[in-house]
């Protein structure tokens, strides 16, 4: 619906056309022509993202079309001779970058759960192992919401599982603490559990998709090795905060979902496909079928045996995917028109540690995704975090760039407006800001430190090599 | 048989009155008499004279009161003196009624008729006395004049003949010339007769004695003599298929077996004693015998086979009559059943939906007296939490303001919600601000000077918490106030359900019937939302009543009226009086009108205007209102055109205890 | 902002005052607007729907002075502007008739009989303020706390991205 724009829309547009149009007016001093129009592009793109004057994949939209009008071989304004181009297709390109494909797999696998109630189903039979007590109540929520989340959406997870919790928390007294925790577990673990797959979450994706257009193959089951772990210690952690923090004087809680395992013919094809989709992203070290691959098997079988219709087919987020394309042709952009090396040459990186570098981005990340989309911050702060990984100047590893800002970007959570899930937990009404904010720190700050420090020295016990 | 004249003689002085007893005469003897009129008593002696030379027998005079000179009676008892009209009968039609008794007591006319003349009785008495002439006289000239013998007087002259020891030649004549085979003599004087008759001749055979149950005669058997009965009661039956059949005791006659032994046919009938019988059994021998003695007997016992004869057709056709009769009277008496079955019908769902009226009334006067606890109990804690709730208030920190909006809203009267809606809208218009402008309104606070008022001396951050204080005590009085406002609806409500229905009553109290117009039109507030409902009462004075019956006929009239209309319309209730000594109370609905032709049948049972819509309400609810208004010696008429129907119901005052006119 | 609302049409005050305090757990989230008969009821939504507001739901006494409820519910119905609210028929007695026709021609959704239960009628509003957010609303996230949760959250859940 065509809403009156607000003041901040406005305001909005306004400094975007000045942030795009002020470095290609004035001379910035080594900084070739096309560097100029696309630091112009980039930092219009902060500005929308950071105000969302116009939808964040309609920004992603129109970073393709800028970059294409003005640093690729169809640029209007002609470059100057020597100026690095690109060729347009490039742009176009990223629209169906393997890892949107990847992602799509994603969508077709959590689009499917939905439609067959494959993850309410799965929610009840992988809740009654944890019993009725609150406290094993609410640490089943949140692995089971995590272990959704790395599959599915945050935001359909999210609501997929409080539709299961809010008939639960409504048997509580209005006075029990523990409601709010209970509502806040779901968005917290799907927040955490988003960072657990390539596909768990658009920053994972857009990480992945720019180290490998660096040339840097991250298998799915590599990205699980990195993560998981830590997840898993991550959300422990959250659920031992929630419990202390909401306590209850319930000893016993009713959990009923009712419903049983689609037995239909389609619904047979769609458990077959999860699982082998599944199958081969983790076994991808034995195979060595790309995930990306992978993740075309459902989009081509489910919609191969009529599983899938053309509504399905148009139900699908494809803005997800025109959003994760935006970033990773900034990127693109930030590469070729040599950006990247005029932003290296401004600092004196080696003064920096290298740990201190990947835990920087991350914290940058995390804070910036706290009041942006986690997809814009990643996609502003990938292309930085490469450009400065991959440059020899600096002593840090492009794959921890990457993850740790995508990782960063999953830890923000301590507004209602951080992440979708949150939002959608706040509107239930049960939680307050303080307390999302006081729990959405305390896991942030938790999870930081975790992946920032503990994580390092954890893959080098394992054996996990980074590249 | 010679053929002897006989002169009747009528004398009068009014030659108009001679002429129509003449006439009368003439008719009555059917020419076998000559019939002359006289004027005069001289005329009268002439006459008799003439006649005893012709030697004419005069059986009758007649006489009026006056004959020529003299008076009638005077006239008639001159005759007992001429030997010439020896036993002549005289009869007296007369004005003069008392001095025609004692003429008759003294035996000086032999009988009267009273003027003006009843036909039957005049021909009777004639008939009995040339009857008794005749007997007396001659017995044989009786056969010539069947039509006109007196029947009882003959057999009476026969039963009495032998004591009397006179007229042997009466009976001796009568039977040689077969009189009895014609005259109607009953069955029982013949066979006394010819029980004499064998008696005599037998020489007085010894009567023997049966005892009760003895059989006389059995169906079926050979008969071989008649038993004579003298004194006793027999009952003949028969056996039809194994059913033994009685016929009356009358039938019998008491001489048995006659018919059998004429026929030389076995006996149909059994006969058996039911008393002790005293009779004379008689062999076919001895009966022949007696019969070649007596021509009489033979007479007598041919007349006796032949009424036997007779009984028994007579009683055959007598039976198939009866048989048709009785199946004319079962169709007659079936149809009169399914009539009157259909009638108790009627009235029995007459009474059935009466009693359940009745029982209804019962019902609600009893749950309306239920009702008078709790609703009480809610009313009075509705003061008490007024009480308590204005108590507290007080001791609150902002009490003035607190206390004004509670008392206000207690006593506030509701506002429509469109001044409310306006009300908004303006202090909107002030203040900027429509939920706050909202809420204010809805807590009574209006207008600006109300808004600052509130807020006076209120900090800004202490302003919302003090609105949300006046809008809860602005809820809590409109609550407390609605809760009085229902209860006491309730209360009325109850109050008249009891009044309307009260207990059946059995005697009629003083009624004003406004207040049981205004107790229905109140219980049948909530069918007449969209009615206007006017009501003009003209001062009526009491009636002597049965309240609870006349509110039916009110709520059956107004439910009428209400439907009829269906939907919006006027309801004009009325009330006047149209004489003195009456009431009136109309109902006048604008609805459709009821058509001319249907006027007439709305008070039937179970009438309705529209084919299949038994729910009309008319028919029984009007006809119930008739009933009850009938009972109070009232009527209704109906008035109809479209748009305009009254139902005017008039009743009586009767005797109320107090006179007047009630207020 | 425009604000969405319940607007409930009865003509006896007491009756009004007590329907209105049992919607107020929905106030949170939505606004009262109250109307004695239906052309009152008519005015009420002209003036809000011409300060940007809403109607969600009408809540309609069968007998009104004047027009009935139900023949209200039927015009609201035919009127394709108004065709999206729900419309619940309070009923103090109300022949089955009446009912019947309003649920065919009205497409009413549902009907109360008086007296009726604060917890029913609020469950009644609930179900039918939740229809119609998941018809109607730009996001159901306002509504979630108010209303049925579970079943705004399936709606979150077949349409994730809309939000």
């Amino acid at each position: 619906m065509a809403t009156k724009p607000k003041p901040l829309q406005v305001g909005g547009l306004i400094a975007a056309v000045i942030a795009l149009v002020v470095p290609m007016l004035i001379e910035i001093p080594d900084l070739s022509e096309s560097g100029e129009r696309i630091l112009g592009v980039f930092l219009m793109a902060v500005v929308l993202w950071v105000t969302e004057a116009i939808p964040l994949f309609a920004t992603a939209a129109l970073i393709i079309f800028l970059e294409i009008v003005l640093i690729s071989d169809q640029a209007i304004w002609g470059l100057p001779a020597g100026d690095p181009t690109t060729g347009y297709a490039a742009f176009f390109a990223t629209l169906a970058h393997p890892v949107l494909m990847l992602f799509l797999g994603g969508f077709f696998l959590a689009e499917g759960a939905n439609k067959y109630s494959l993850d309410r189903t799965m929610a009840k039979v992988l809740l009654r192992p944890f019993g009725s007590k609150p406290a094993s109540i609410a640490l089943g929520i949140m692995l089971i919401t995590a272990v959704f989340s790395m599959f599915m959406s945050n935001t359909a997870t999210t609501a997929t599982m409080l539709a299961v919790v809010l008939p639960v928390i409504a048997t509580l007294e209005p006075s029990d603490r523990f409601r709010a925790g209970l509502v806040l577990s779901v968005p917290i673990a799907a927040n955490v559990g988003g960072i657990g797959t390539p596909v768990g979450t658009p920053p994972n994706a857009i990480a992945v998709g720019s180290l490998a257009d660096a040339g840097i193959d991250i298998s799915f089951a590599k990205w699980m090795g990195l993560a998981v772990p830590l997840m898993l210690i991550l959300l422990v952690a959250a659920w031992q905060v929630i419990v202390r923090l909401f306590p209850t004087n319930q000893d016993q809680l009713e959990v009923a979902i009712e419903g049983d395992f689609d037995r239909s013919p389609s619904a047979w094809v769609l458990y077959a496909v999860f699982a082998l989709t599944v199958g081969l992203w983790l076994t991808e070290p034995f195979h060595g079928i790309t995930s990306s691959v992978v993740g075309f098997i459902p989009v081509v079988v489910l919609l191969g045996t009529g599983v899938f219709g053309s509504r399905d087919l148009q139900a699908m987020p494809w803005h997800v995917l025109w959003l994760v394309a935006g970033g990773i042709a900034l990127g693109i952009g930030v590469t070729s028109s040599g950006l990247d090396q005029w932003i290296i040459a401004q600092v004196s990186w080696e003064r920096l540690a290298a740990g201190v570098l990947a835990g920087a981005l991350a914290l940058t990340a995390l804070l910036m995704s706290t009041v942006i989309s986690n997809s814009a911050a990643a996609n502003l702060l990938i292309p930085i975090g490469l450009t400065l990984a991959l440059s020899p100047a600096v002593d840090v590893d492009p794959v921890a760039a990457g993850f740790f800002i995508a990782v960063g970007a999953s830890l923000a959570m301590a507004l209602p407006v951080s992440t979708p899930p949150n939002a959608i937990a706040y509107s239930a009404g049960t939680i307050s800001t303080r307390d999302l904010a006081i729990v959405g720190a305390i896991v942030g700050v938790i999870g930081w430190l975790l992946f920032v420090f503990v994580g390092p020295v954890l893959w080098d016990l394992v054996g996990l090599e980074l590249a | 048989m010679t053929d002897e004249r006989f002169v009747i003689l009528c004398a009068a002085a009014e030659s108009a009155l001679a002429g129509a007893l003449r006439s009368v005469v003439d008719m009555l003897t059917d020419h076998q008499f000559d019939v002359e009129a006289l004027f005069d008593d001289e005329e009268l002696h002439q006459r008799l004279d003439e006649l005893d030379e012709d030697d004419i027998r005069v059986p009758l005079v007649l006489a009026s009161d006056r004959v020529g000179e003299v008076d009638g009676i005077t006239a008639l008892a001159a005759l007992r003196h001429r030997p010439s009209v020896r036993g002549v009968r005289t009869l007296l039609v007369t004005r003069r009624l008392d001095e025609a008794g004692d003429a008759v007591g003294d035996g000086a006319i032999d009988a009267f008729v009273p003027v003006p003349w009843d036909q039957q009785v005049l021909e009777e008495t004639i008939d009995h006395l040339i009857t008794g002439y005749l007997i007396e006289e001659d017995p044989a000239a009786l056969e010539q004049v069947p039509e006109i013998v007196d029947v009882e007087l003959l057999s009476h002259a026969f039963t009495r003949a032998e004591e009397r020891g006179r007229s042997a030649r009466v009976q001796l004549e009568a039977a040689r010339r077969g009189l009895l085979a014609h005259t109607e003599l009953s069955d029982d004087e013949v066979e006394e007769a010819m029980v004499r008759e064998i008696e005599a001749i037998l020489d007085h055979p010894d009567p023997q004695v049966y005892p009760a149950g003895t059989l006389l005669l059995e169906s079926g058997q050979e008969v071989d003599g008649i038993t004579i009965v003298l004194d006793g009661q027999i009952n003949l039956s028969l056996d039809v298929e194994g059913t033994e059949t009685s016929f009356h005791v009358r039938t019998a006659g008491r001489i048995l077996g006659i018919l059998a032994l004429a026929h030389h046919e076995p006996a149909l009938f059994t006969a058996r004693a039911v008393t002790d019988v005293t009779a004379i059994p008689l062999t076919v021998d001895q009966l022949d015998d007696a019969l070649q003695r007596s021509s009489t007997l033979s007479g007598l016992f041919m007349s006796v086979l032949l009424r036997s004869m007779v009984r028994r057709i007579r009683r055959s056709v007598e039976l198939r009559i009866d048989l048709d009769e009785a199946r004319q009277a079962i169709a007659a008496e079936r149809d009169q059943l399914a009539l009157a079955l259909q009638q108790l019908d009627q009235a029995q769902s007459q009474l059935i939906e009466q009693e359940k009226m009745a029982l209804l009334g019962q019902l609600v006067a009893g749950v309306a007296h239920e009702l008078n606890n709790p609703i009480a109990a809610i009313l009075r804690a509705t003061d008490y939490i007024e009480e308590d709730i204005t108590s507290l208030t007080t001791r609150h920190p902002e009490s003035q303001r607190l206390t004004d909006t509670l008392i206000g809203a207690l006593h506030a009267e509701p506002v429509s919600t469109r001044t409310e809606r306006a009300q908004r809208r303006e202090l909107a218009g002030a203040l900027g601000d429509d939920v706050l402008a909202g809420r204010l309104v809805h807590a009574g606070i209006t207008t600006r000077a109300d808004v600052d008022r509130l807020f006076a001396g209120v900090p800004e951050p202490a302003k919302d918490d003090l609105l949300t204080s006046v809008e809860a005590y602005r809820r809590l009085g409109t609550a407390i106030r609605n809760l009085r406002t229902g209860g006491r609806r309730i209360e009325g409500l109850v109050g008249s359900l009891r009044s309307y229905a009260r207990r059946p009553e059995d005697t009629a109290n003083d009624v004003d019937v406004r207040e049981g117009l205004d107790e229905t039109l109140l219980l049948l507030g909530h069918r007449m939302r969209e009615i206007t409902v006017e009501r003009r009462y003209d001062p009526v004075p009491m009636i002597a009543a049965r309240a609870g019956e006349l509110n039916q006929v009110w709520t059956n009239l107004i439910v009428n009226a209400i439907q009829v209309m269906e939907g919006p319309g006027t309801l004009e209730v009325v009330t006047d009086v149209p004489e003195p000594g009456f009431v009136r109370v109309q109902v006048i609905d604008s609805g459709p009108g009821i058509p001319p032709e249907d006027v007439e049948r709305i008070f039937d049972l179970a009438f309705t205007t529209k084919q299949g819509r038994v729910d009309f309400g008319l028919g029984l609810g009007l006809r119930i209102a008739l009933d009850i208004v009938t009972r109070h010696h009232g009527v209704i008429e109906v008035d109809s055109v479209p748009g305009r129907t009254a139902f005017s119901v008039t009743l009586p005052v009767g005797n109320t205890t107090e006179g007047g006119v009630a207020e | 902002m425009s604000d969405v609302f319940i607007l409930v049409v009865e003509d006896e005050p007491e009756v009004r005052d007590a329907i209105a305090r049992d919607l107020e757990p929905f106030t949170a989230v939505f606004r009262i607007e109250v109307a004695e008969d239906a052309a009152d009821a008519r005015e009420a939504m002209a003036e809000l729907r011409s300060g940007g507001n809403e109607v969600a739901i009408v809540l309609a006494d069968h007998l009104l002075p004047g027009e009935h409820g139900t023949d209200f519910l039927i015009a609201l119905h035919q009127d394709p502007d108004t065709q999206a609210i729900r419309k619940v028929l309070i009923t103090g007695q109300a022949g089955h008739e009446d009912t019947i026709r309003a649920i065919n021609e009205a497409n009413l959704n549902h009907y109360i009989t008086k007296p009726w239960d604060a917890e029913r009628l609020q469950s009644v509003v609930s179900d039918e303020l939740t229809e119609w957010v998941i018809e109607n609303a730009e996001s159901v996230l306002p509504y979630v706390s108010v209303l049925d949760g579970p079943r705004l959250m399936d709606t979150l859940r077949n349409r994730p991205w809309k939000h």
